[in-house]
């Protein structure tokens, strides 16, 4: 699956592409207002990840210019500028997603997954992981084709575990992944703990192996 | 005290004692030229009656004196030495009842020869009448002069110094933080001219300052993001390679919480400048209860590890047009600080009232320094989860949306209250 990073951030693009890859996602990266044009209209990408604010040129104009030529790239905005009005813009626009910087580069594998999921009209929306099975749709969970009862949290977690699959994503990441603002007030260390133990809990006893490992303490990763 | 009165009061002051001296002043004048005046007409009283005598055919019975005038006494006398001697004295008067003063005059004579004592008195009550209502008048025209010298003088001050109150006025309602320029209305008073410049001035050079201010704030927490982002992205790709140490995973743990700390400081600035600039145009009807309500939800798995009990009460619905996420930052500021301060086991009591809605903690030991809490970075506790942002956001947002805010502490109990009489 290819993907187009738009950042004139060298760093940062060098970093989500050196991530994704690992995704087996093939990444392009576009610096500037000029070589993002070229790209869009002379390639069809799944996903692009747009920065707004590029040195030569404004990238809500790259997604008016999709828009118009009936474009189906999946595009998440990734902004520096988190400010309501340009999440408006960007999704009324036609923005699939909107990602505030900084973000985590888990985050963004799993957002990237997630608009791939729903752009896609092949089976894909149904993630299987050897006995597990998770639908994404009906958010629905089955171990050896057993469905199996999880709370709304449990699933986020799963489904942001399976996604960043075999990748350690630090507990940070989770917390403010599955606890959105709250995570910026208190750090939900505790309460991670005791989602990924009930999560794991449920799992184990539905016959699942146990895949999610801790590491270090440091963080978690679902090992496949 | 006012400039005005402070003028006015000199003034008073010095006419008091100036009435008080003068009066009694005037009074001893006015009284020593008319005893003058009657000592002159008793001489010459005496004169005439001398002359008469001398005139006189037949010789003077002394004692029929008094029969032709009652104020005349004529009595023979053995010494020859002419002499004349005043004096006043009171003397009884049976009509109307009271001491009259009189005017005495005793002098010796030689009427053809023969000496006599001659005694002339003169009723003193007619100019002592007339001595008390000159002072009276006098007294009554000068308090009359000093009223109307106050009057005028307060009026012309009123006037004259009615810019200086009007710049007064506007350097109140001025604000630093709202773009609006200050404009003093024109006077013809060179020296207020001139204040409302240097005011006009200053001003201007105290908004540029904090305006530069605020931007570099603003300017540096958006050029600080992308080296966050970087931070944060290489360090997430560190934490994927192979092999790991745990010493190195400890590491890089600490590194992330620290990553995660300058983002959070990162992310209160960005807001305290958006909401001093007054970003957050959106505004609906937010109910406070729904706001609490589902911020205590929001923070149930930390206050129930911290076995803290949050209790509510409305006694009103409270509802407020204003900014959705902004009244829940604000409340969840408060929230979560009580959450955080009160011991394992403590209270939290929310309490609502058609104006006001209290928020109250349990408190381990003395009160908080009243002054300092809602600054910038005045953290008063070593909790070092906390940026000391949280409280300096609320009064930002309580100060947008003209809310008072006021710290309490009685009976081992922080109490915050937000007022939202507007």
């Amino acid at each position: 699956m290819k993907i187009l990073i738009v950042e004139d951030e060298a760093e940062l693009s060098k970093s989500m592409a050196a991530y994704l890859k690992g995704e087996s996602y093939v990444c392009e990266v576009a610096a500037d207002f000029k070589t993002t044009m070229y790209k869009t209209e002379s390639f069809d990408y799944d996903c692009i990840l747009l920065d707004i604010s590029l040195p030569d040129g404004n990238g809500l104009t790259v997604l008016r210019e999709l828009k118009a030529n009936n474009k189906t790239d999946g595009v998440i905005i990734i902004s520096a500028k988190d400010s309501i009005d340009d999440r408006i813009a960007g999704l009324n626009l036609g923005a699939d997603d909107y990602l505030p910087k900084p973000f985590h580069l888990s985050e963004l594998s799993a957002r990237i997954a997630a608009v791939i999921r729903r752009r896609r009209f092949d089976g894909n929306k149904i993630i299987v992981l050897n006995e597990l099975t998770i639908d994404t749709i009906g958010k629905m969970v089955a171990v050896h084709n057993v469905g199996m009862d999880l709370t709304r949290k449990e699933y986020d977690l799963l489904l942001y575990l399976a996604t960043n699959k075999n990748r350690v994503i630090s507990k940070n990441a989770i917390a403010e992944h599955i606890s959105g603002d709250e995570a910026e007030v208190f750090d939900n260390f505790d309460f991670i703990y005791a989602h990924i133990k009930n999560l794991k809990k449920k799992l184990t006893a539905a016959g699942c192996t146990d895949y999610i490992k801790s590491i270090y303490g440091m963080g978690y990763k679902f090992t496949v | 005290m006012k400039l005005l009165n402070r003028t006015v009061r000199y003034y008073l002051i010095y006419a008091g004692i100036a009435l008080l001296v003068a009066m009694p002043v005037l009074y001893f004048i006015i009284q020593g030229i008319v005893k003058e005046d009657v000592d002159e007409s008793l001489l010459a009283h005496k004169e005439q009656v001398v002359k008469k005598m001398n005139q006189a055919t037949q010789p003077i019975q002394p004692d029929a004196a008094e029969t032709l005038e009652a104020d005349l006494t004529i009595i023979s006398s053995g010494n020859p030495l002419p002499h004349d001697s005043f004096y006043t004295i009171n003397i009884y008067d049976t009509v109307f009842k009271e001491n009259i003063p009189y005017r005495v005059l005793e002098s010796n004579v030689l009427i053809k020869s023969t000496p006599y004592f001659l005694r002339l008195k003169n009723s003193l009550l007619d100019s002592r009448d007339l001595i008390e209502t000159i002072v009276l008048v006098m007294a009554v025209l000068l308090v009359l002069i000093i009223a109307g010298l106050v009057l005028i003088t307060r009026a012309i001050s009123k006037k004259t110094w009615r810019p200086f109150y009007s710049t007064v006025d506007k350097l109140h309602q001025y604000r630093v933080d709202k773009d609006e320029v200050l404009s003093f209305e024109n006077t013809t008073v060179d020296e207020f001219a001139d204040l409302n410049k240097t005011i006009t001035a200053l001003v201007h050079r105290t908004h540029q300052a904090y305006q530069s201010q605020k931007e570099f704030t603003e300017n540096a927490s958006h050029e600080m993001q992308t080296p966050l982002a970087v931070f944060q992205h290489k360090l997430e790709l560190l934490m994927q390679t192979n092999p790991l140490t745990a010493e190195q995973a400890e590491l890089m743990e600490d590194l992330a919480n620290a990553g995660q700390r300058m983002n959070r400081l990162n992310k209160s600035l960005l807001l305290l400048t958006k909401i001093e600039n007054s970003q957050f145009t959106e505004t609906e009807q937010v109910s406070i209860k729904e706001v609490i309500e589902k911020l205590s939800g929001q923070y149930k798995f930390q206050a129930d590890k911290k076995n803290i009990d949050i209790t509510t009460d409305y006694n009103a619905e409270i509802f407020i047009t204003a900014n959705k996420s902004l009244i829940e930052i604000l409340f969840g500021n408060f929230l979560s600080n009580a959450i955080r301060h009160t011991n394992p086991g403590g209270q939290i009591n929310v309490t609502a009232t058609p104006d006001k809605v209290a928020i109250t903690n349990t408190a381990e030991g003395k009160s908080l320094d009243a002054d300092r809490l809602f600054h910038r970075f005045q953290k008063q506790s070593s909790d070092n989860k906390s940026v000391g942002l949280g409280l300096e956001i609320v009064k930002s947002i309580c100060e947008l949306y003209g809310l008072n805010v006021h710290y309490k502490y009685k009976d081992l109990m922080h109490t915050f209250t937000v007022d939202f009489n507007i």
